[in-house]
């Protein structure tokens, strides 16, 4: 896979070109989690690992108060949720010749869903294989790794801060 | 006519509520730092420190509060991807 580099800031907003298996990566993956997402309202955490992980628990030691937040809040974060997943690939099919450009609020939502992809992808492969692989699902999670990583030092990097 | 006024002695206001934010192995110290700065305002340091508490003693107590203020910090740092959890102190 070729990769290209970092995010950079510039001009007020924050740039990466993506080569076309890139975008198509993170297509796939992205398509993936919403669908999972999107079948928040009809199943339990528990019986989805990857939904535990990124709808949890609010208060293990108390039933009630875990399930009056979840009823609460369940539904809006899962859809939050497949939004920001939904938007990487609607942003990546927009880009002209793969260029993104965010602005800060674009970028948090980004920052997100790219956490949320390897939240997802650790939960599904089991972050101790993840670690120990060099499998083709292992360099997917260590660029998505280091691409979100790149996405925080870029908003960071701002001149008033 | 005066009515008759019970006090409950029992009556108290409720405890107040913890947002805990759990160690994970996949979220990035750079990150959690990012979103304890830019949610909760916290200055540089404050955010590190308890950035750094939550990967060392694996979680720290990051706000407390209502249940109604700790509930919606706990939206958001779900909505983050951040392990958090709340609980009633005492």
């Amino acid at each position: 896979m070729k990769v290209l580099g970092e995010f950079t800031r510039r001009d007020g907003a924050i740039h990466r070109r993506f080569t076309r298996s890139e975008r198509k990566m993170i297509a796939n993956l992205a398509g993936g989690l919403a669908e999972t997402l999107d079948q928040a309202g009809e199943l339990d955490s528990y019986e989805d690992p990857v939904l535990l992980r990124l709808l949890p628990v609010a208060a293990p030691d108390d039933p009630d108060a875990s399930a009056e937040f979840a009823s609460a809040t369940r539904e809006r974060l899962a859809g939050g949720k497949a939004e920001g997943a939904r938007r990487l690939v609607a942003d990546l099919e927009a880009a002209p010749d793969g260029r993104v450009r965010l602005d800060d609020d674009e970028a948090v939502v980004w920052l997100k869903a790219l956490g949320d992809l390897r939240l997802a992808l650790a939960e599904r492969v089991g972050f101790e294989s993840l670690q120990a692989s060099h499998g083709p699902q292992a360099v997917i999670y260590g660029w998505l790794t280091w691409l979100q990583g790149s996405l925080v030092e870029a908003l960071e990097d701002r001149p008033d801060a | 006519m005066l009515e008759e006024i019970r006090l409950d002695e029992d009556l108290r206001l409720g405890e107040p509520w913890t947002l805990l934010v759990w160690d994970d192995p996949v979220n990035l110290m750079t990150y959690v730092t990012f979103v304890f700065t830019s949610y909760f305002g916290f200055p540089r340091s404050k955010a590190e420190h308890l950035m750094l508490q939550v990967h060392t003693e694996g979680k720290a107590a990051v706000a407390s509060g209502s249940r109604e203020e700790v509930e919606r910090h706990l939206e958001a740092m779900h909505g983050y991807g951040l392990q958090a959890t709340m609980q009633q102190a005492g």
